[in-house]
């Protein structure tokens, strides 16, 4: 219990240090003011990106110490401390934010309480179940294979380097810093409460998002529905980055909205940019919704003759999100000549994975699957990317009953910026967490239709509200499930060790490698290595890069070749049973040959460990030492 | 002391109480709010609903696993 409290201590701390930091910036821009909630999301956010920032600074300086982060970090929460006092001593207009005129008179009544209680109350058992769930130590796969991954190794050392045997170190890694400065303060539990507390932002940016279209009363509807949607809770439970994506397009969303569509102040523009920079320095995808919004409001300028407004937006807009995230794009075209690496690699050198390959596409391409998407992601999310990052049945169930609401303003946009972005998934890469933006745009559609379930007749309207609560209640008890066996481990009933022995097939053999050897180079064919010690090395691209499996002339060369390189260990993994992951055997039949041709003194087996993942698959590994 | 003022009876109105009626009938009929607007069709609601259930129910085979065997 005493660990969970010193990492949710740790997130208490960024959290503030956030606030410390995006408070004075969002207050200078003279935006919100009146609306507390609205201010201390794009503070909080705000601060975020900016403390981000600073620390790819420092990483690009080699200068990432944890004492001067602590350092930093404790400055900017006394700053947060004071800034939360003064929020609070200082008198602010109650006036709340201007509701949209549009809204209808309906809108301003609020939802019966019997609803937003119901509401309320299942958004806080979701959350409290996807909050134990977060204070179990981390077990993703994707995030020990880079999330954390990453963060751990510049920390290591002191500086955000370029890996070559590492495709993802050239990604953008906003939230990664965000990881990196959690692992500084705690460790990865703290990363990964992170990441639940940017689930959070996305909830509360929900309902930013909705307030203008159906008033704030219904907007908490909104963000609670956003909570209670599968793939989010299970991505808040993880350190990955699809949720601090959303959180960041949804914010740069209502931004671009204000400035733009309720033609308020022009710094919106600004606030706009920020928190597009944010978003496309967490994820390449942010692209494509910045793509989807630009199109949408184009036509809608076009339309409205606001033509020259939308440019004079777009352009301040980019200019902001260009300053903010222009440094990973940049990065990556300065080593790989490429700056969306390593996607459309095969476009523009000619080398490497195609982008746009068969099995990124599921459903296939054309007009009539994409017709059948929406039914086949909901019904079959195990098909595009796993059944934990599922939308779950409301959207589906609900969406197509707008067919006979009243139009609502502003409601038609939200819904075309949420059809271009699914086109642009469709035909892209289609894995159902990377539809994670759509939620909040879905949600506040959603509200919408149950705003006007009061005009249906009793009976329909007694149906809908009772199939509603049922399908609420459900994704509720599948946050309870997923936190099921987290409970034990998140209050201290289970030590962590005891936890990840029995949840991560791979820690076994990397506790016994860090009491063996903590400053270990590793030469791994396992991918998820935040547990190794040491730097680690994936096998697999580092022999695509120096091809040393065919540079041997005779098996015994093997151990030489790998030490000139640097490595004093390998990792060989291999699955026994299941149909999950295959890894590459180059290695290990390199290995065996040696062991055969009698050079076993140079390649001497320490350990080897037997894992079984969720999955079913029965892991393999391996320790061996290079002599 | 100072004795209180005394103001003057609300001044009676000349109109007719049927007067005021029929004035309200009128304003009630030209300014009253449109704020409740019509019911949606009964149709149309129950299609909306069995498109909830008929949603539901797939998806809860779905959840089981026995969609995949008979629809996937």
């Amino acid at each position: 219990m005493l660990a969970s409290s010193i990492a949710l201590l740790a997130v208490a701390t960024i959290a503030m240090a956030a606030y410390g930091i995006g408070r004075p910036l969002v207050r200078g821009l003279r935006l919100a003011e009146g609306d507390r909630l609205a201010m201390g999301v794009l503070s909080v956010a705000g601060g975020l990106i900016a403390a981000g920032l600073v620390l790819v600074a420092l990483g690009l300086a080699g200068c990432l110490y944890g004492q001067l982060i602590g350092i930093l970090t404790v400055a900017a929460a006394f700053r947060g401390i004071g800034e939360l006092g003064r929020a609070f001593t200082t008198r602010t207009r109650t006036a709340g934010t201007r509701p949209s005129t549009a809204v209808p008179e309906a809108a301003l009544d609020g939802p019966p309480a019997v609803v937003r209680r119901g509401l309320l109350c299942l958004s806080f058992l979701a959350g409290l179940a996807t909050l134990l769930a977060a204070l179990a130590p981390p077990t993703a796969g994707d995030a020990l294979c880079y999330h954390l991954e990453l963060p751990k190794r510049f920390l290591q050392e002191h500086a955000i380097v370029h890996l070559p045997d590492s495709d993802n170190s050239t990604y953008p890694l906003l939230v990664e810093t965000f990881y990196l400065w959690a692992l500084v303060l705690d460790g990865p539990v703290a990363a990964q409460l992170v990441h639940c507390g940017l689930g959070v932002l996305l909830a509360l940016a929900a309902v930013l998002l909705a307030t203008p279209l159906v008033g704030r009363s219904w907007a908490w509807c909104a963000g609670c529905l956003t909570l209670l949607v599968p793939g989010v809770t299970n991505q808040m439970a993880a350190p990955l980055n699809d949720v601090g994506l959303a959180a960041f397009t949804t914010l740069a969303l209502v931004a671009w909205w204000r400035a733009f569509f309720e033609e308020e102040h022009q710094n919106w523009y600004l606030l706009a940019g920020w928190f597009l920079g944010g978003a496309l320095g967490t994820k390449h995808l942010a692209i494509v919704y910045a793509v989807a919004v630009a199109a949408v409001f184009a036509a809608y300028a076009w339309q409205h003759g606001a033509g020259r407004r939308m440019l004079i937006g777009a352009a301040t807009t980019l200019v902001v999100a260009a300053s903010v995230s222009g440094t990973w794009y940049l990065r990556a075209a300065w080593h790989s000549g490429n700056p969306v690496y390593p996607f459309f690699h095969d476009t523009i050198h000619g080398t490497g994975r195609p982008t746009l390959a068969p099995d990124k596409a599921p459903l296939g391409r054309g007009p009539i699957n994409l017709v059948r998407a929406p039914w086949m992601v909901t019904m079959f999310p195990d098909r595009f990317g796993g059944r934990g990052h599922q939308l779950g049945i409301v959207f589906l169930a609900v969406l197509p009953g707008l067919l006979v609401c009243r139009r609502l303003r502003g409601l038609g946009i939200v819904l075309q910026i949420g059809l271009a972005y699914f086109v642009g998934w469709y035909l892209l890469r289609q894995n159902v967490r990377f539809l994670l933006p759509l939620v909040p745009l879905a949600s506040a559609a959603v509200v919408w239709m149950w705003m006007e379930v009061r005009r249906f007749a009793i009976w329909p309207r007694r149906a809908f509200v009772v199939a509603m609560m049922l399908v609420l209640a459900v994704n509720t008890a599948i946050c309870w499930r997923r936190a099921r066996d987290r409970a034990a481990v998140a209050l201290g009933w289970e030590s962590r060790e005891s936890y990840l022995s029995r949840n991560e097939p791979s820690y076994p053999i990397a506790s016994w490698a860090a009491a063996l050897d903590p400053g270990m180079r590793l030469l791994s064919t396992e991918q998820r290595t935040f547990y190794f010690p040491g730097r680690t090395t994936r096998e697999h691209i580092y022999r695509r890069r120096t091809a040393y499996d065919r540079d041997l002339t005779s098996p015994g060369d093997l151990s030489l070749r790998l030490r000139a390189d640097g490595f004093t260990h390998l990792l060989l993994a291999e699955s026994t049973n299941g149909s999950g992951i295959r890894y590459n055997q180059t290695l290990s039949r390199l290995v065996d040959a040696a062991i055969r041709a009698g050079h076993g003194d140079t390649l001497t087996c320490l350990a080897r460990h037997d894992g079984a993942d969720a999955d079913g698959v029965v892991r393999r590994y391996r320790l061996i030492a290079l002599r | 002391m100072i004795a209180p003022l005394q103001t003057d009876p609300k001044p009676r109105s000349n109109v007719s109480r049927r007067l005021m009626a029929a004035r309200a009938v009128v304003a009630a009929t030209l300014l009253s709010s449109t704020r409740r607007p019509a019911s949606i069709a009964s149709w149309k609601a129950w299609l909306v609903v069995a498109w909830v259930v008929l949603t539901l129910t797939v998806y809860g085979l779905s959840l089981s696993g026995l969609t995949a065997r008979f629809l996937g």
